[in-house]
């Protein structure tokens, strides 16, 4: 099970495994699945103190590591992904279960309001949502003898919000399940 | 419209200074406040202020005229109120929108708080800061930051005031200058009867009379009245405003000792008239401040001009406007267009600037109301007020101790009484001849020439002067052929009534001042005259004023008691011309507006206890070496404010101060001794005449091929090699003098000659029926040359408009002749 | 602090109330915007213009010329997530009429004055999705020189 780690203890730990990365450079679209449980994605709140002394989230830097087994990434799919490098992407990450959400190629919005870890509708778990502005890089990987990628996305979200029960393993320790169920967005 | 702008600034110490601007082109309106402000005054604050200068100037006597500036940024117009006021003031460059302005340092808009009244600028510059519109569009409808200016209306009014050249109202409509309005024919004749008087001179004791002497005179107070009266007119007419000027009595802070005789001959025989000497005219030891007021007392007298000075045209005996279309060519007399007031000088101001700087004043021109302008004449010595000013602090302070020396030089100053007579005691003498006269200008011309070329000084003439001039007379006896000469003060006539011999009066003497219709034998004279009681003892007590010309001028400067015989000497002396002397200059800035008061301390210090001439004092201890060893001295210093130049925008004021040793004048306590002046030279003639000798004037007949006849009584002329032969009316004879045969004679014979003064000739001459009538020269081969008529248009050799003189009797007229020729 | 941000390209009449309606205060045939903030900082000042120096006797004297009240403002990211927000703020910047508006139940529209310059907006992170605004507003008629 992965384990996300998160900066701001005042925000709960999100346990829902990565299950799906999709990326988009406007002209090929990669979909990968069957990802290795080690991968995961911290964030991190960016804070701002307010003239009350308080601090205020305006937005969260979030980075996901995708460990990707080699058998799984066949030759178009790498190089599409290596083409994706040092590029303005869109990626999804879809968590705790798989969603074909449609990338657009182009942003609504010049902002980062739709950028979100959102749920999905049909109530399966969640996803980030980094539509137009994903940063990746890949490389390989020779861990205890075996190959795997390792793609790394960046990207700054608006918000993080998630409001369904997650069908994932009750983590051991930690915060209380439903307290994953408040928002978290700003 | 009105427009005003109030603001005030919080001064440390001092508290709320308002300050309050005004613009209008209705001048009362400045003066409103605010509940009386017309509906749709408007109240802006655009106008950006700098600084409000006033200056005193040391060498010219007069205060430099007030200027104020301030800038208005198109940008700072918010509201459509703003852009009105905004392009109100900018109309002043249209020379028919007049836009008066006045700053008032404080809330009401009073006179005492009235910093500033003037008139603004026509010439507006500014700096273009945005333009709208695409590349090479005209419409470039330009945001600016213009800066504007206002002088001070007092003096730039008074500018306008022209004395000689054409003056136009708003219209452009041409409106009288001041001569077309002091001569107008009624306005003339009325009040010049009124006020030019004939005043006692003295009194000549004959045989058995009493022999009246007048001098014509005018009050110099009376025609500067006259001519501001006049100039408020002109400016009601110009402007639309009415403003009324008032000189105010001013004491001229000049002693003076007036002329008299110090030792009368007694009456010798008969109508041997001896009672002037020349050489006993002297100054009389009583001092007599000169003011300029209408009436005199006791230690006081105003200051009288003879009436010639107002204008040329008084001179040649017509003052009706009007000539009768004479040219003259061949006038021999220095042109005495540049000596009387209304010929030489352009305009009011002008007129008020140079007398106060030929006494020795300045002029101070203040508001007294709104409408009203008060002028008064200051001495040096009274300009320094009396007590101290006291300043809070400086903020920054700095002297110059330097030489004064101007750049260029210097200038000189020097007066001359008429056009041929130099100032102080000079005599024209009876047989003065023209190139005597000629020469000895050309002598002083030339003099001041060398000055200004070696010593690069440059030499302005005084309108007045010190000049107690004397004339000799020749005189010839009814009874005895004996010809006898004496000296008289220029200009005296007799009773203007025409007869010679005066008559006894009783009572008050006032009733005789007699009102002349000509000024007679009347020359143009510079001099200063004064009133005072009677001097000699042989004037009755009847007479309780006489009027003398000012002998000398008595004054203490830096401690020591002086004499002044000339007026330029002590103009000079005050100017310290061509003096090198040392000035220290001190420039002060003090950061406050409200900084200064008259008593040591805070309570009571106002802005206004700061005015030019203030006097601070500052001490400190030196050291002095002398003698071989160091003392410690105390040492005071005063300094008078020459400058002051207040920062409108923040509290601020910057004074410059001069050491007040160049005020240092006062009035000696006892009159000092008294150096009699030595009369000048004696004129050439044949033979030297002296003022003791009876005179003897001989002049030889010129020979001639057949010999020349003269009869008694005719004219004769000078030649050049000094023979004599009957006058002509003759363009060919231009420089010759014409004088009087005394006696007949032909070719060959030396026979007396008359060249000035009163020629009395009973047996020879009857003047009936043209007494108060000039007397012409004709050419006559045979007969008198002498004619009742003049030549009215040239004919042959005969083309000179000769007047001899004015006949006063029935057997005299008094020779003086002018000649002009025809084109 | 919730405040509002107004412009207009003619002035508003002096001590016009807020409303929310913006177009029925301006000037007729006047073109403009409000918009509503929630900053980050609102920290109201005051600033005197003063003449000051030292006598030469050693004593100090300064003279208050003129006082105006100051806001320190930040809007941050959170607020301008939006172009309609940044549209706003630039045509803010770029007018000669400035609003702010700090009690939106009783408070009028003060006129104000931003400076010139660059727009002073900060990217947070260098991000230009993260841009944060700092306006030093004046106002424009302060107690002047009183």
């Amino acid at each position: 099970m992965a384990t996300v780690l998160v900066k701001n203890i005042a925000e709960s730990i999100l346990q829902l495994p990565i299950r799906a990365l999709t990326l988009h450079d406007g002209t090929n679209t990669v979909t990968l699945m069957q990802l290795e449980a080690e991968s995961d994605f911290l964030f991190e709140p960016i804070i701002r103190t307010d003239d009350e002394g308080l601090p205020r989230t305006i937005a969260y830097t979030v980075k996901a590591q995708i460990f990707v087994p080699h058998n799984k990434m066949e030759v178009p799919w790498i190089s599409y992904v290596n083409a994706m490098m040092n590029k303005t992407v869109s990626a999804v990450i879809s968590l705790g279960a798989i969603n074909n959400w449609p990338l657009l190629p182009t942003p609504i919005e010049n902002t980062l309001t739709t950028r979100a870890i959102n749920s999905s509708p049909a109530g399966q778990g969640g996803y980030i949502d980094m539509r137009d502005n994903a940063r990746i890089t890949i490389k390989v990987e020779t861990p205890e003898k075996r190959q795997r990628f390792l793609i790394t996305v960046q990207s700054i979200v608006r918000s993080i919000f998630v409001n369904e029960p997650l069908s994932v393993d009750a983590p051991t320790g930690g915060l209380d399940k439903n307290l994953i169920r408040r928002t978290l967005s700003v | 419209m009105l427009i005003i702008q109030e603001y005030s600034v919080n001064e440390h110490n001092f508290g709320r200074q308002a300050i309050r601007f005004a613009v209008s082109n209705v001048y009362s309106e400045l003066f409103l406040t605010n509940e009386l402000a017309p509906i749709g005054t408007i109240y802006t604050d655009i106008y950006d202020f700098e600084k409000h200068k006033q200056d005193l100037e040391l060498e010219d006597g007069k205060f430099g005229i007030d200027e104020l500036t301030f800038e208005i940024n198109s940008l700072s117009c918010k509201s459509e109120t703003d852009k009105k006021a905004m392009y109100f003031c900018l109309d002043a460059t249209n020379v028919n929108s007049v836009r008066y302005c006045a700053l008032f340092f404080g809330e009401e808009p009073i006179a005492e708080n009235m910093l500033f009244v003037g008139k603004l600028n026509t010439k507006i510059s500014g700096e273009d800061i945005a333009w709208r519109g695409a590349n090479f569009s005209p419409n470039i409808r330009p945001e600016r930051s213009y800066k504007l200016s206002a002088l001070s209306f007092d003096v730039s009014m008074l500018d306008e005031s022209k004395i000689n050249d054409d003056v136009y109202d708003l219209e452009s409509v041409r409106i009288s200058n001041l001569r077309e309005r002091m001569f107008e024919a009624t306005h003339f004749d009325t009040w010049f009867k009124s006020v030019a008087l004939h005043r006692v001179a003295y009194v000549e004791w004959g045989a058995s009379q009493r022999y009246i002497h007048y001098t014509p005179l005018l009050n110099l107070k009376t025609y500067l009245d006259k001519m501001l009266a006049l100039s408020s007119t002109l400016l009601q007419e110009k402007y639309g405003i009415s403003i009324s000027f008032a000189l105010a009595e001013s004491d001229l802070g000049i002693d003076v000792l007036p002329s008299y005789v110090s030792e009368f001959e007694t009456a010798k025989e008969y109508d041997h008239i001896g009672m002037f000497r020349s050489d006993k005219w002297l100054p009389y030891p009583r001092r007599i401040r000169l003011k300029l007021s209408d009436a005199k007392t006791n230690t006081t007298s105003p200051l009288f001009v003879s009436q010639t000075m107002i204008d040329s045209r008084l001179i040649n005996d017509k003052y009706v406007v009007g000539e009768d279309g004479i040219v003259d060519l061949l006038q021999y007399n220095i042109d005495t267009m540049d000596m009387a007031f209304m010929t030489k000088l352009k305009t009011m101001s002008e007129l008020l600037f140079t007398l106060a700087r030929d006494l020795g004043c300045f002029l101070v021109l203040g508001y007294s109301a709104f409408d009203e302008i008060s002028i008064e004449f200051i001495p040096r010595e009274s300009i320094v007020n009396s007590g101290y000013t006291y300043l809070v602090d400086v903020d920054e302070s700095s002297f110059d101790s330097s030489s004064n020396r101007d750049a260029d030089g210097g200038t000189n100053f020097y007066a001359l009484a008429s056009n041929e007579l130099d100032e102080g005691a000079d005599i024209k003498r009876m047989g003065g001849l023209s190139s005597y006269y000629v020469s000895k200008y050309q002598k002083k011309i030339n003099l001041l020439e060398e000055l200004k070329e070696q010593k690069n000084i440059d030499s302005k003439k005084l309108m007045l002067s010190i000049s107690p001039t004397l004339q000799e007379l020749m005189r010839l006896s009814g009874r005895t052929d004996e010809v006898s000469i004496h000296s008289v003060p220029i200009n005296v006539v007799a009773n203007p009534t025409g007869a010679m011999h005066a008559w006894e009066y009783e009572g008050n003497f006032e009733g005789i001042y007699a009102n002349g219709t000509s000024p007679g034998s009347v020359q143009l004279h510079t001099g200063i005259y004064v009133q005072t009681t009677r001097i000699e003892e042989t004037i009755p007590e009847q007479y309780e004023h006489i009027t003398r010309t000012a002998h000398a001028i008595i004054a203490t400067i830096n401690g020591e008691d002086k004499v002044f015989y000339k007026l330029a000497d002590y103009i000079n002396e005050i100017y310290k011309t061509g003096q090198q002397y040392y000035e220290t200059a001190l420039n002060i800035k003090v950061p406050y507006w409200n900084g200064f008061n008259d008593v040591e301390g805070a309570a009571g210090a106002s802005w206004k206890k700061l005015t030019l001439g203030s006097v601070f004092k500052f001490s400190e201890i030196v050291k002095r070496f002398a003698d071989d060893v160091f003392t410690d001295l105390d040492i005071d210093r005063d300094y008078v404010v020459v400058g002051i130049e207040r920062d409108l925008s923040k509290p601020e004021t910057t004074i410059k101060l001069v050491d007040k040793s160049a005020y240092a004048f006062g009035y000696p306590e006892t009159i000092p001794d008294l150096i009699p002046i030595p009369l000048p030279e004696v004129v050439n003639g044949n033979e030297s005449v002296t003022n003791t000798d009876t005179g003897k004037g001989g002049y030889v007949i010129v020979n001639t091929t057949p010999p020349s006849e003269i009869a008694i009584g005719e004219a004769v002329m000078i030649l050049s090699d000094n023979t004599i032969a009957k006058a002509e009316a003759n363009s060919s004879y231009p420089g010759a003098d014409l004088g009087i045969a005394l006696a007949s004679g032909i070719s060959g014979d030396t026979i007396m000659v008359q060249t000035g003064g009163r020629v009395n000739m009973p047996g020879v001459y009857d003047f009936t029926g043209h007494v108060s009538e000039n007397l012409f020269l004709r050419t006559n081969a045979v007969g008198s040359n002498l004619s009742h008529s003049p030549l009215l248009a040239a004919s042959g050799s005969e083309d000179v408009y000769c007047i001899l003189g004015r006949i006063d009797s029935l057997t005299s007229f008094v020779l003086r002749p002018k000649k002009w020729k025809f084109v | 602090m919730i405040i509002i941000l107004a412009y207009c390209n003619a002035p508003l009449p002096d001590d016009t109330a807020y409303n929310a309606d913006f177009a029925t205060v301006m000037p007729e045939g006047a073109v403009g915007a409000q918009m509503q903030f929630n900053t980050l900082k609102f920290i109201p000042s005051i600033e005197t213009e003063t003449v000051s120096g030292k006598t030469k006797r050693g004593r100090n004297f300064e003279h208050v010329i003129s006082s105006d009240e100051i806001y320190d403002i930040v809007i941050t990211a959170d607020e301008l997530m939006t172009l309609a927000k940044r549209a706003f703020v630039t045509n803010f910047w770029k007018s000669s009429h400035k609003y702010l508006v700090t009690d939106t139940t009783t408070g009028d529209y003060i006129n104000v004055v931003s400076g010139g310059g660059v727009l002073p907006m900060d990217y947070i992170n260098e991000s230009k999705y993260l841009p944060e605004l700092k306006l030093n507003l004046k106002v424009a008629n302060g107690d002047g020189i009183s």
